[in-house]
C-alpha cells in the first residue's frame, strides 16, 4: 500500500521534472522524487506491531524483541539522505536566485535559449 | 597503518571547512594550508600504498558498523587523485588571483579531494553514496564558482540532472539493501553471489544494479548521460575543469561504476555487456561529437568522454571474459583499462590546466606550447606517450578475447581524436576574454611541467617492475569477486550487442 504511495510519488516527481517550465518547479519536482525515496526507505524498516530497536527493562526476552524490533539502519540512512537533500535543495535555490538576477527569468527554456556571454 | 586510512578524509574536510572560515584578508594563508593538505594526501596516499586491509570507524565491526578499506584499486585511483588535485592546487593559487576569493575556491576543491578519497575507501554503498554526494556538490559550486551568466547556466544543468541521477542511484541502494539487508560492499558481495550465480533480468537486485550504473554513468558523464559534462567543463575555471575531468569523472564515476559492478554484482555477462555498450556508444559518440565541436575546451571534454568509454569498455569484457572463465584475457583487458585511466587523468588535467594558462597569459609561450602538445599526444595515442600505450593495451586485449569488432571500432575511433584536436589547433589562442599579456608564474608552469613529463612517462607503467606494484595488484583486487561459471545469460546478452563480435563466444562454458 505504501509502496504504491512511493511510486506515485516517484511518478508525479519525473512528471513534473519532465513537463514544468519553471526552474523552481522542477527543484521542487526533485524534492518530491527524493521524498519518495525516502519514504521508501523508511518503508523497507518498518514492520507491522514493530517496537523500537532498543533494549529496555521492559522486554527480557531477547526472541521476542529479534521478532518485533525494527531494522534502525534506513531510519539512520533517511536522516542522512535528507540531510544531502537539505544540501542540494539550498543550493539549487540560490543558483535560481543568482539566474533570475542575470537572466531575468525562471523560465528554462529560455534561459537554455539565450546565449548570454558576459554580465 | 590504518589509522591513517580515516585521516585521508579527515584532514581534508577539516582543512577544507577552516578554509572557508578564513576571512577576506588571509588568502596566503588559505593558500600555505591548501597546498600542506594536498601534500599531506599524496604523502598518505604514497604511504598507504603497500597497505591492504580496513578500519573500523568507530570500533563497530562490519557488517554492522561503517568500514574503510584499502585494497590496489582504490589505492592506485588514490595516488593518481592525489597527484592530479596537488597539480591543480598549485595552479589555482596563482591562477585563480585574478578572482575575489580565492580561498574560498581552494576550500572547494580541497572539500572535494577528501570527498573523494572518502569515495575511494569507503566499504559500504551508502556511505559511499553520501562520500559520492559530497563530491558532486563540491563539484556544482566549483563549475559556478564565477557566478557569470554561462556558469549558471551550466552549473544548474548539472546540478539539477545530478539530483536525479543520486536519485537513481539511492533507489538502488534501498532496492539493494530490501532484499539482502546489507550495505557493506563485501557482505553484499558475498550474498548476492551465494543468492544465484546470475541475476535474472527481471529481478529487483537486477533492476537496483541498472539504477546504480545508471546514476554512476552520469557521474562519469559517459555517453547517454553526458550532456552536463562539456557544458559545465566549457564554462568552469581552468583549474575546476582540470580537477573535474581529471579527477572527479573517475573516482565517483567510473571508480564508483566499477566497484558496484565488480564487487557488488560479480560482474555477470549482463552488467558487463551494459558497460560495453555504453563503452562503446561513448567510445564512436564522444570522438564523433568532438570533431564537430569549434572550442578547444569543448573537444577536450569530448575526447575525455572517448578515452573514459575505452576504459569503461574494457573494464565491462574484464567481467564478461572473467564470468566466462577466461582469466588471462580478463585480466590483461582490467589491467589496460586501469592504464589507460591513470593515463586518462593526467593529459586531461594537463590540457585543461594548459588551456588556461594560455588563457592567463593571453596567448602561448613555448612552455605552454611544449605541454599542450604532450597532452594532445597522450590522449591522440601517438607512441612515446602514455596515452597510446594503454590504448594500445585496451586494443591488445580486445583482439586476444576474440572481440574483433570491438578492436576494430577502438583504432577507428583512436584515429578520429587526433583529427579533432587538428581542426582546433589554433583555438586556445585567440582569447579576447583575457586581451593583457602576462607573465605565467611558476607556481603555474611547475605542475604543467610535472604533468607533461607524466604524460611522456606513463607508459612506463607497463614495464614488468613497475606494473607489478601498481596495476597487477589493482587488477588483483578487481578481478576477485568476479565469479565464474556465470554466463547463461550470453544469449540474452548477444540480442544486447547486434555485433559480430558474439560468435567468438566459447562453445564449452556450463553454467553450474
Amino acid at each position: 500500500m505504501v509502496y504504491v504511495l512511493c511510486a506515485m510519488l516517484l511518478c508525479v516527481g519525473i512528471f513534473g521534472l519532465i513537463s514544468q517550465k519553471n526552474v523552481i518547479k522542477i527543484i521542487i519536482s526533485i524534492s518530491i522524487m527524493e521524498n519518495a525515496v525516502n519514504l521508501f526507505l523508511v518503508v523497507i524498516g518498518y514492520r507491522r506491531d514493530g517496537i523500537a530497536p532498543i533494549i529496555t527493562e521492559r522486554i527480557h526476552e531477547s526472541v521476542q524483541f529479534a521478532e518485533k524490533a525494527v531494522d534502525p539502519l534506513p531510519q539512520a540512512m533517511v536522516l542522512t539522505s535528507i540531510v544531502i537533500g537539505l544540501g542540494v535543495m539550498a543550493l539549487m535555490v540560490t543558483m535560481a536566485l543568482r539566474i533570475y538576477h542575470v537572466y531575468g527569468t525562471y523560465d528554462i527554456t529560455e534561459i537554455l535559449k539565450s546565449r548570454k556571454k558576459a554580465e | 597503518m590504518s589509522v591513517l586510512i580515516p585521516l585521508m578524509v579527515a584532514v581534508p574536510l577539516g582543512a577544507g571547512f577552516v578554509m572557508a572560515l578564513l576571512p577576506g584578508s588571509s588568502q596566503r594563508a588559505g593558500d600555505l594550508l591548501a597546498v600542506a593538505t594536498g601534500i599531506f594526501v599524496l604523502a598518505g596516499a604514497a604511504a598507504l600504498s603497500p597497505f591492504v586491509g580496513s578500519y573500523a570507524v568507530g570500533g563497530w565491526d562490519p557488517p554492522i558498523g561503517i568500514e574503510m578499506s584499502r585494497d590496489g584499486f582504490s589505492g592506485l585511483v588514490l595516488v593518481v587523485t592525489a597527484i592530479v588535485a596537488l597539480a591543480v592546487i598549485l595552479y589555482a593559487t596563482a591562477s585563480m588571483r585574478r578572482y575575489t576569493s580565492r580561498s574560498r575556491f581552494l576550500a572547494l576543491v580541497i572539500l572535494l579531494l577528501a570527498a573523494m578519497n572518502g569515495t575511494l575507501l569507503s566499504g559500504d554503498i551508502f556511505n559511499r553514496f553520501v562520500f559520492v554526494e559530497i563530491a558532486a556538490i563540491a563539484s556544482y559550486v566549483l563549475v559556478g564558482f564565477a557566478c557569470g551568466a554561462n556558469e549558471l547556466k551550466a552549473a544548474l544543468k548539472y546540478a539539477v540532472l545530478g539530483a536525479v541521477a543520486s536519485i537513481a542511484t539511492l533507489l538502488g541502494i534501498a532496492l539493494v539493501y530490501s532484499v539482502h539487508g546489507t550495505v557493506n560492499i563485501a557482505h553484499l558481495g558475498e550474498k548476492i553471489a551465494a543468492s544465484g550465480p546470475v541475476m535474472a533480468p527481471d529481478s529487483v537486485v537486477f533492476i537496483a544494479a541498472v539504477l546504480m550504473l545508471a546514476g554512476f554513468t552520469f557521474k562519469a558523464g559517459l555517453m547517454p548521460l553526458h550532456v552536463w559534462q562539456p557544458d559545465a567543463l566549457d564554462a568552469a575555471t581552468a583549474p575546476a575543469s582540470a580537477i573535474i575531468s581529471g579527477c572527479l569523472v573517475q573516482t565517483i564515476g567510473v571508480y564508483a561504476m566499477i566497484r558496484t559492478a565488480y564487487a557488488v554484482f560479480g560482474a555477470t555477462a549482463p552488467i558487463g555487456w551494459i558497460m560495453v555498450l555504453v563503452g562503446v556508444l561513448s567510445m564512436a559518440g564522444g570522438a564523433i561529437a568532438a570533431l564537430q565541436q569549434d572550442e578547444w575546451r569543448r573537444v577536450v571534454a569530448y575526447t575525455g568522454i572517448s578515452q573514459l568509454g575505452y576504459v569503461v569498455c574494457a573494464f565491462g569484457l574484464g567481467g564478461i571474459l572473467a564470468s566466462a572463465g577466461n582469466d588471462t584475457a580478463a585480466a590483461l583487458a582490467v589491467i589496460a583499462a586501469l592504464f589507460h585511466l591513470a593515463n586518462h587523468a593526467v593529459f586531461q588535467s594537463l590540457l585543461f590546466l594548459n588551456g588556461g594558462a594560455v588563457e592567463y597569459a593571453g596567448g602561448s609561450n613555448s612552455l605552454t606550447k611544449l605541454a599542450g602538445l604532450a597532452g594532445v599526444l597522450s590522449s591522440s595515442a601517438v607512441p612515446p606517450f602514455g596515452g597510446f600505450v594503454s590504448k594500445a593495451m585496451i586494443v591488445i586485449a580486445f583482439v586476444m578475447a576474440g572481440y574483433y569488432g570491438l578492436a576494430a571500432v577502438a583504432v577507428a575511433v583512436a584515429a578520429l581524436i587526433p583529427l579533432a584536436f587538428w581542426r582546433v589547433r589554433s583555438r586556445p589562442e585567440p582569447t579576447e576574454r583575457t586581451p593583457r599579456t602576462a607573465a605565467v608564474p611558476a607556481v603555474m608552469t611547475a605542475p604543467l611541467a610535472v604533468l607533461s613529463a607524466l604524460c611522456l612517462a606513463g607508459g612506463l607503467i607497463a614495464l614488468p617492475a613497475l606494473r607489478s606494484v601498481t596495476l597487477e595488484p589493482a587488477g588483483q583486487s578487481i578481478l576477485r569477486y568476479a565469479s565464474p561459471g556465470t554466463t547463461t545469460e550470453q544469449g540474452q546478452a548477444a540480442t544486447l550487442i547486434p555485433s559480430e563480435s558474439v560468435e567468438q563466444e566459447e562453445p564449452d562454458e556450463e553454467p553450474d
